[in-house]
């Protein structure tokens, strides 16, 4: 039976049991050397085309935008821009909306990481068995994450519209239940936001499952069988253990796209009613960037990104204490 | 692996034809070309570059626009002026105006010849420290869309003069069966309060949101009492909180379906509704107090600056271009192509009919109010996007209007 | 090895399907999943059935019943809209800007990963930890710094332009593709070593095949990406002949705003393009892997 976290480090234990003379351990403790630089190079070979793409397209724009952060640059000519310290800093922490913000991102990240995660999971299992349409079903979940968040929003808008004469009022209506002011109440709205979202990237996050489901070898399933394990069994003693780096990946993926949305929000519902919608990307446009303020603007961005490094870090250790117990 | 090996030679060719899509492209031709950047469609600007094109063949307008509303494209102007790219012509929105001065992008438009056609309004708001940078040739306001069928049913046939009687009207319809007498969109609440305060400010040396953002008023000593009157739709029960979740567009398509009976609204969407086959009009915004004069948001619109880098050649062809604009054809073009209002002193537009009221009560005495002209110019947008949040919360009843206003001197504080 | 055999070596399910018939409870149990799974799947695509179903109708059609089917079917909005937009050059750029850049994002995230994988050490998880930084990097606060760059470059207004901006989702798929990469065995890549072969060729031979499913959800999912984006196109690109579809689409919502139908026949045709490609892609998607390496 082959486990899934074998260390590459496995295939050279033999090799060193063979090593009798000590001469000949030191050889290969040399060899060994050589070998572990020459594979550094090599894998570092394998990573300088995307550190390259890192650094030029991401990382120096970023340092940039920290040096904007400590001027007054209005996002025209830097040549204009005065170093101001951390006044923009200042600056943000007096925003009563960034707090508004702040409360539904995360909301929304906790909300759609956990609700997507319990619906995917299960639902790539299923797509995972055979069944009659199966192929057509997978089609269709993996569909819905295909139109763009930015038209998906302004068709939603039309379905959940607060009017008797939205989609689903209209259809309400006919069972002879009264508008629902779905966009127009606030707790209604940031289901709705939440709702469509989870809606979105089901299918997405199902598929990226199935990819992890289709890399357990059958023949663990074979034996658990043989055992006479029982379906559910299998799912919790082979399954589950077998995605916990699936699991990892897709609820990474998930809070760090959580914590930075801003196409549905925003063409939902423009943040309303009132704030009940507004995220953190949304304040750094609007009474940043939007306003003339880029240093401003930089400086929330900044400190946000110092938050979500500290919250997917967290994630990360989670992860990674939860995968070592249970290998 | 051979769908592979076939994946890559797919991609590989493709990047070809992208290179030598990239070297075919400059162009050979000896006419100058002149760089247009703009708010709107490339359909509606090119009868109008058509037009000019024909008169000057040797200039070729290479025109170019960005999506979304205005934000948009104050946002995407910005990113191209930060990176050198900015047209040789461009539209400059008022609100971004001093920005572009202070870099040194918009040309000192004060003594070219065409400039002696704009109004005195217009130039007024292009103005600063006494140079005009752009050429505004048009101007909007709202006005209060009806449908005649609709207000029929409960016996008017106009927008009445004062506030409390066009509640009374919407009581009226609501009764006759409307179900739906008035709506805002949720990012145009309290349009018709700018009207009022317009009003009141016309009777002081200064305007009240000059004063609010100079630091001599507050918003809750000077908005209040507007804001309580507007949020009487609430307590009349003639406009409810679903506003608060409509868009423009949404609140739009109820009038052209013909269940809606009044929403603000302008010229822009005359077209629209002509095309719905409704039987409407334009009024008035009512206002306060009977006698009082009638005042309507509105402003001149964004004009057309000439980059201040360009010399020579180009420039004298972006100076005909501007020439061109404010010509009696360019201003029949932009009226008919654009649904812009020409405000200049050299034509007189033909207005339609349906919007003859409004165009008399409000554009041709220049009795029209924005009130972000008066606040600090960075913090404009954030501002009033924060009017619209906090009105939304009025709507909803979370909050009263005192509160409302109260917010707004705290968010006026951290954009200064 | 066909696609079916595949599937049927990985599949959980496949141990029963081996089996000398399926039993009786097995088939129950399909023929349960089959009604329930695609009922569930029908009603999340309500909203997509909404879409293309009123593309077929009239405004006043719609407005009184926004799911039935269309009383009077029409096809005047798609000629309409084919008429009145210029989508042939826009869909060329648009395939040109995606096939390009995400095969290069997918090449350079995949060449990362594999390098990754082949040796834990210290840089190694240094440079890792490093990569992570840009999920939590808010674009918003890139937009003029990446502007200045490209216009230094003199890429602005290129598709060039586009595809470099592209390059950085390479990180993405690095960071799917190592994952995926951790949880394989890794005596496969050691044994082809000891076969003498060099990185390269096991990475072409050996690893790629491999990890078949989870770049083609990779790739999948960057091309929905790159062909829906909107911001950069709307901000980068200023000459016509350079627009992509998804901006002309909007550019047509712009004019179209009132009518809904036409909206939503806009957006069906934008939609097309990227359906085709899933379609084809279907057949990979549910292939998975191959089997007989992981056995290996």
């Amino acid at each position: 039976m082959i486990s899934a976290s074998v260390s590459p480090k496995a295939g050279a234990a033999p090799a060193r049991a063979i090593g009798l003379d000590r001469n000949l351990e030191a050889i290969h403790a040399k060899d060994r050397k050589r070998r572990n630089l020459m594979e550094n190079l090599t894998s570092v070979r394998f990573l300088l085309p995307l550190l390259a793409v890192y650094i030029v397209i991401v990382l120096i724009p970023f340092l940039q935008s920290i040096v904007f952060s400590l001027t007054d640059y209005d996002g025209y000519d830097f040549a204009n821009a005065k170093f101001v310290g951390i006044a923009n800093y200042q600056a943000i922490f007096q925003d009563q909306t960034l707090l508004a913000g702040l409360g539904f991102t995360l909301l929304y990240t906790i909300a759609t990481t956990v609700l997507i995660t319990a619906i995917a999971l299960p639902l790539a299992v299923t797509l995972n068995r055979k069944f009659f349409g199966r192929n057509f079903a997978r089609s269709l979940f993996f569909f819905f994450s295909v139109p763009s968040m930015a038209v998906l929003g302004l068709v939603w808008q039309y379905i959940f519209s607060p009017l008797g004469t939205g989609a689903v009022n209209t259809v309400l209506g006919k069972l002879g239940i009264s508008p629902v002011p779905w966009l127009s109440d606030p707790t209604l709205a940031k289901f709705c936001v939440i709702f469509i979202a989870v809606w979105a990237q089901v299918g997405w996050h199902a598929t990226l499952y199935l990819a992890y489901l289709q890399a357990i070898p059958a023949d663990l399933y074979e034996q658990a069988s043989v055992d006479g394990a029982t379906r559910g069994q299998q799912f919790v003693h082979i399954t589950l253990p077998q995605m916990v780096p699936a699991m990892g990946v897709s609820i990474f993926m998930l809070l760090t796209g959580g914590l930075k949305v801003y196409d549905l929000p925003f063409t939902l519902t423009t943040g309303g009613p009132g704030n009940a919608t507004y995220t953190v990307t949304q304040s750094i446009i609007v009474t940043g960037i939007g306003s003339g303020r880029y240093g401003v603007g930089s400086a929330l961005g900044v400190m946000f990104f110092l938050c979500c490094v500290i919250l997917v870090a967290l994630q990360q250790i989670v992860t990674s204490l939860i995968e070592k117990r249970l290998s | 692996m051979k769908s592979l090996k076939s994946l890559i030679g797919a991609g590989v060719a493709v990047a070809m034809i992208a290179s030598l899509a990239a070297c075919g492209s400059s162009s050979a031709s000896g006419k100058t070309e002149l760089s247009f950047f703009a708010n709107n469609t490339q359909d509606l600007y090119q009868p109008i570059i058509d037009a000019f094109e024909k008169k000057n063949p040797d200039i070729k307008i290479k025109f170019s626009t960005t999506n979304g509303a205005q934000a948009g494209y104050q946002q995407t102007l910005q990113t191209r002026i930060s990176g050198g790219q900015l047209a040789d012509v461009y539209v400059a929105p008022p609100e971004q105006l001093n920005d572009l001065v202070k870099n040194g992008v918009a040309k000192d438009l004060t003594d070219e010849s065409f400039m002696d056609r704009i109004g005195d309004t217009n130039k007024a708001q292009s103005t600063i420290d006494g140079k005009v940078y752009s050429m505004s040739v048009t101007a909007w306001t709202n006005a209060y869309a009806y449908n005649k069928d609709l207000l029929a049913k409960a016996g008017y046939d106009t927008i009445p003069e004062t506030w409390d009687e066009f509640i009374d009207m919407l009581k009226a319809l609501k009764d006759a069966g409307v179900d739906k007498p008035y709506l805002e969109p949720k990012a145009g609440l309290g349009a018709l309060v700018e009207g009022w305060i317009g009003y009141d400010s016309s009777k002081q040396s200064k305007s009240i949101d000059q004063q609010i953002g100079d630091g001599d008023s507050t918003f809750a000593k000077s908005y209040t009492k507007y804001y309580k009157e507007w949020a009487k739709l609430f307590s009349a029960g003639v406009m409810g909180s679903e506003v608060t979740g409509l868009a423009d567009d949404q609140v739009r398509s109820e009038f052209a379906a013909g269940r809606l009976a009044v929403m603000p609204s302008g010229y822009w969407d005359v077209k629209t509704f002509k095309d719905a086959g409704l039987n409407f009009a334009f009024g008035r915004m009512p206002m306060l107090h009977k006698g009082d004069t009638p005042f309507a948001p509105g402003s001149a619109d964004s004009g057309y600056a000439i980059n201040a880098k360009i010399s020579g050649k180009k420039l004298e062809a972006a100076e005909s271009f501007l020439d061109f604009l404010s010509s009696e054809e360019g201003l029949k073009l932009i009226q008919d192509n654009l649904g812009l209002i020409p405000a200049t002193k050299n034509y007189t537009p033909d207005i339609d009919k349906t919007f003859t009221e409004p165009y008399d009560l409000y554009l041709k005495t220049g009795n029209v109010y924005l009130n972000t002209l008066g606040w600090p110019t960075s913090g404009r947008s954030a501002l009033r996007a924060e009017t619209f949040a906090q009105l939304q919360q009025v709507a909803l009843g979370s909050i009263t209007p005192a509160q409302a206003t109260a917010n707004l001197d705290t968010k006026l504080k951290t954009l200064s | 090895m066909t696609a079916q055999q595949t599937m049927q070596q990985t599949s959980p399910a496949a141990p029963a399907a081996r089996g000398l018939s399926m039993s009786q409870r097995e088939r129950i149990r399909s023929a349960i999943r089959s009604v329930v799974v695609i009922a569930i799947a029908l009603i999340c695509a309500v909203p997509l059935y909404v879409v293309v179903v009123n593309t077929f109708k009239n405004s006043g059609d719609m407005a009184a019943d926004p799911f039935g089917l269309p009383t009077h079917f029409t096809l005047e909005n798609y000629a309409y809209a084919l008429e009145n937009l210029p989508v042939v050059q826009a869909t060329i750029n648009t395939l040109i800007v995606t096939v390009v850049g995400v095969f290069f994002m997918v090449i350079i995230g995949a060449l990362a990963a594999y390098g990754m994988v082949q040796k834990r050490s210290k840089l190694t998880a240094g440079i890792g930890a490093f990569l992570m930084l840009s999920f939590v990097i808010p674009g918003q606060t890139l937009l003029i710094p990446q502007y200045k760059m490209e216009a230094q470059f003199g890429l602005v207004d290129t598709l060039l332009g586009l595809i470099v901006l592209y390059l950085a989702g390479a990180t993405f798929c690095y960071f799917l593709i190592v994952q995926y990469m951790r949880g394989l065995p890794q005596e496969l890549f050691e044994a082809a070593r000891l076969d003498g072969a060099g990185p390269f060729r096991i990475f072409w031979q050996i690893v790629l095949p491999l990890i078949r499913p989870i770049l083609v959800t990779v790739v999948v999912f960057e091309t929905m990406w790159t062909w829906n984006d909107f911001m950069t196109p709307n901000i980068y690109i200023s000459s016509t002949e350079k627009q992509t579809l998804v901006l002309q689409v909007f550019n047509a919502m712009g004019q179209f705003s009132t009518n809904w139908p036409l909206f939503m026949t806009i957006t069906t045709i934008a939609l097309i393009p990227v359906f085709l490609f899933f379609i084809f892609c279907q057949k990979w998607i549910v292939a998975g892997l191959v089997a007989g390496s992981v056995k290996g």
